[in-house]
């Protein structure tokens, strides 16, 4: 099992790529279709989005981050919490900017699934003039098994 | 929106959960994990027969709940939640919250909310904030 200390070293304070990100109007009809937000059917987006749209335009993949915590995705690896801000929404067809860092490693240990390591990254979306439209903060538990 | 007290209940939302959605989400958020539309994938990795909804679904089913509350998607500011459980095709799911905190000089309103399984075990559990009308 990796010493955690190596891994927050490595990590913490590590920023993602981040890029560009732009949800098209057909993509957030189908978005919203699939979240079932019936309530939702104009160019604004869904507070979803952020969370999605931060995936998509944080310059790496949720399989690179599992690659840097030394793990792979047959080892469970499982949602922990997830925290949505959000400041405006964003809308269909305006570009954004995500930027995103990974803020904490931790090891702990739980009575169902024993030591496992939590992965916590902050995305941020931003607008054509700079501005933080919206935060999401994730956090990932990857079981250790020895 | 009616008169908000503590302990005011929002109004909750069901879904019935469908393997459809789930295959869109995973193209939306570029998302590999087979369990989410590979049946053979669940089963390999022992979660049974049916596909496991992505978190961020159970999570949109919540902010719903909040929307139809609130008026709009602008309306919520904050939403942060503890995943506690899979939800699987097929299965029916509740939204709900309760109202645990009102700021009438910032015209925001706290509440816990969660998302539960017909059996009433929760799903997620966690808080948010909206704005309340004007």
């Amino acid at each position: 099992m990796i010493d955690v200390d190596v891994l927050r070293e490595r990590l913490v304070g590590r920023e993602l790529p981040g890029g560009e990100l732009r949800v098209e109007g057909f993509e957030a009809w189908l978005g919203h279709d699939a979240m079932r937000a019936d309530d939702v059917r104009s160019d604004v987006l869904h507070p979803l989005w952020l969370f999605v749209g931060g995936l998509r335009g944080m310059g790496t993949t949720i399989n690179g981050l599992i690659e840097l915590m030394e793990a792979t995705p047959e080892d469970g690896v499982m949602f922990g919490e997830l925290s949505i801000e959000q400041s405006t929404s964003m809308k269909a067809g305006l570009d954004y900017q995500v930027r995103g860092s990974i803020t904490d490693v931790a090891r702990r240990e739980g009575r169902r699934i024993g030591t496992f390591d939590v992965l916590t990254f902050e995305l941020e979306t931003l607008d054509a003039t700079g501005g933080v439209v919206g935060t999401v903060t994730s956090s990932f538990v990857f079981p250790r098994r020895s | 929106m009616a008169r908000i007290d503590i302990g005011t209940s929002i109004p909750e939302r069901t879904v019935d959960v469908r393997a459809e959605h789930m295959k869109v989400f995973s193209l939306l958020t570029h998302d590999p994990n087979p369990i989410h539309w590979d049946v053979a994938a669940v089963e390999q990795a022992g979660f049974g027969d049916r596909l496991i909804n992505q978190g961020g679904l159970n999570v949109a089913y919540l902010i719903n709940a909040l929307i139809s509350w609130a008026g709009s998607p602008d309306a919520v500011r904050t939403v942060t939640v503890r995943f506690l459980g899979n939800v699987f095709a097929a299965e029916v799911v509740t939204a709900g919250g309760v109202v645990t905190h009102v700021d009438e000089e910032r015209g925001l309103v706290e509440l816990d909310v969660w998302l539960a399984r017909e059996d009433g075990t929760k799903v997620l559990s966690g808080t948010a904030t909206v704005a309340a009308a004007p």
